[in-house]
């Protein structure tokens, strides 16, 4: 016997809350894409601003060199070696990816960290932008849909966490509106994933 | 058939190898299984990659072999499409089917829910964890007043898993809680209180790496064709013993119905 649905008599939990939640979703949604076209506008002058202003020796000494067998296994870098990784060095790492036709990982798990150092106030929002929209450009390039699909929901889930914290006024109710966040980023992501990865 | 939707609003929780667990159980039977992968993260759709992957792998280990009768494919993304797939496995002789859902709270997932039989939700005894399977436990209970009275809804049970010898100890009554710490009893007595599956899954290095091994049958096929690794063997055989009692008990459960 074929499986059926079961009769709704009310919409599901989620479903209700997505409905009830309509306008803020919506008007999130908006903000949001102004603010990362904002951002993606202001990332590529702040990083021209801050690699003029970098002392070339100073540089030097942040920065480690990718040792090779660091780039035969491209996906299993680990995250603190791979916040250091000079932009060459990451420039490797990432074709090596490309020609393994592996999902980097290690971009994701990167980015996550880099959004909880954000969320203790470590880091500053701007920084964790510009490190999502290059991750998520990262892994466009090795078509890896799913994983993009992940860069958005926490490329998503900080800026509109910082607007809970906004909306809200109160670091204390900043995971106030945190299931009305879910349910934005379910339909954000609907909708991305629509679009297919971004190029 | 049996649909087993594997859902929990934590992430690390142990979905993935929740299914990994039963899936083993299933082909260690020759039965047919295929897991639904809507997980984002794709671990599940990754396990037979990481399986043959020879990074890390030690110079003349012997890969296992995938097994014929274990299928793993992505979710439909829609509703009807979910549906016509369950109808076409069931008539291709599936004999289970896992589906694999992402962390938070989706609509999505509740419809990978309302289509099972039975819905797992696997839990560590931890606080946090535990906090989040009781939220799990309650999102589901919203989801049965949202359907008649008429239609079947799956059974809702957790699972145990990563669980100390200490705390498995205590859930069958062999040492007593003074052993525990008050931590531990409050997650004793709150895992009581839901809901639960009666076999707990201990805490293991060889689980925690199910994902990377393979399906248990086959790691353990491999595993014994290499030298010196016995011990991995005995490992690998009494984790898939008890996989294959979990198995039995999930098997036996019905779906209850709406509102009842």
């Amino acid at each position: 016997m074929a499986r059926k649905p079961p009769v709704r008599i009310a919409p599901s939990p989620v479903a209700a809350l997505v409905e009830e939640n309509a306008a803020f979703i919506a008007e999130a949604a908006r903000k949001y894409r102004e603010v990362d076209v904002e951002t993606r506008k202001g990332a590529a002058a702040d990083e021209a601003a801050r690699d003029a202003a970098r002392p070339p020796a100073a540089a030097a000494k942040a920065m480690v060199p990718l040792a090779q067998p660091v780039a035969a296994a491209p996906d299993r870098v680990p995250v603190k070696l791979f916040l250091r990784l000079s932009e060459a060095s990451r420039e490797r790492l990432h074709a090596a990816a490309a020609r393994a036709q592996v999902v980097p990982r290690l971009m994701e798990t990167a980015l996550i960290a880099q959004c909880e150092r954000w969320l203790k106030g470590d880091a500053d929002a701007g920084a964790l932008q510009r490190f999502a929209n290059e991750a998520q450009m990262r892994v466009a390039q090795v078509r890896a849909p799913d994983a993009v699909t992940r860069m958005v929901t926490w490329k998503v889930t900080a800026r509109l966490i910082e607007e809970a914290h906004c909306i809200a006024g109160d670091p204390g109710m900043m995971f106030a509106h945190t299931k009305v966040l879910s349910a934005f980023v379910n339909a954000y992501l609907a909708a991305e994933i629509e679009k297919g990865p971004r190029p | 058939m049996k649909v087993i939707t594997v859902a929990q609003q934590k992430g690390g929780s142990g979905k993935s190898t929740t299914c990994a667990i039963l899936a083993s159980a299933a082909v260690a039977q020759n039965l047919a299984v295929t897991i639904l992968d809507c997980d984002t993260d794709g671990q599940i759709m990754g396990w037979r990659n990481r399986m043959e992957a020879p990074v890390g792998k030690t110079q003349g280990a012997v890969v296992p072999t995938w097994p014929a009768t274990l299928t793993i494919t992505r979710a439909p993304t829609s509703v009807g499409a979910l549906y016509e797939a369950l109808d076409t496995l069931e008539e291709e002789g599936c004999a289970l089917c896992l589906i694999d859902t992402k962390p938070g709270s989706s609509v999505s997932t509740e419809e990978f829910m309302f289509a099972a039989d039975l819905v797992i939700i696997p839990t560590k005894p931890k606080t946090a964890e535990l906090t989040l399977s009781v939220n799990t436990v309650a999102w589901l209970e919203k989801c049965k007043d949202s359907v008649s009275r008429e239609s079947a809804f799956p059974a809702v049970r957790t699972l145990l898993l990563d669980c100390p010898l200490e705390i498995l100890r205590e859930l069958v009554q062999m040492e007593g809680r003074k052993k525990l710490s008050a931590l531990d009893q409050v997650a004793v007595d709150t895992l009581r209180r839901l809901p639960h599956l009666s076999v707990p899954i201990q805490t293991s290095k060889d689980l925690a790496n199910i994902l990377a091994y393979g399906p248990l049958p086959a790691a353990i096929a491999a595993h014994r064709a290499m030298a010196g690794q016995q011990l991995r063997v005995s490992a690998f055989e009494g984790l898939l013993a008890v996989a294959e009692l979990l198995f039995e008990e999930v098997m036996a459960i019905s779906p209850v119905m709406g509102r009842a």
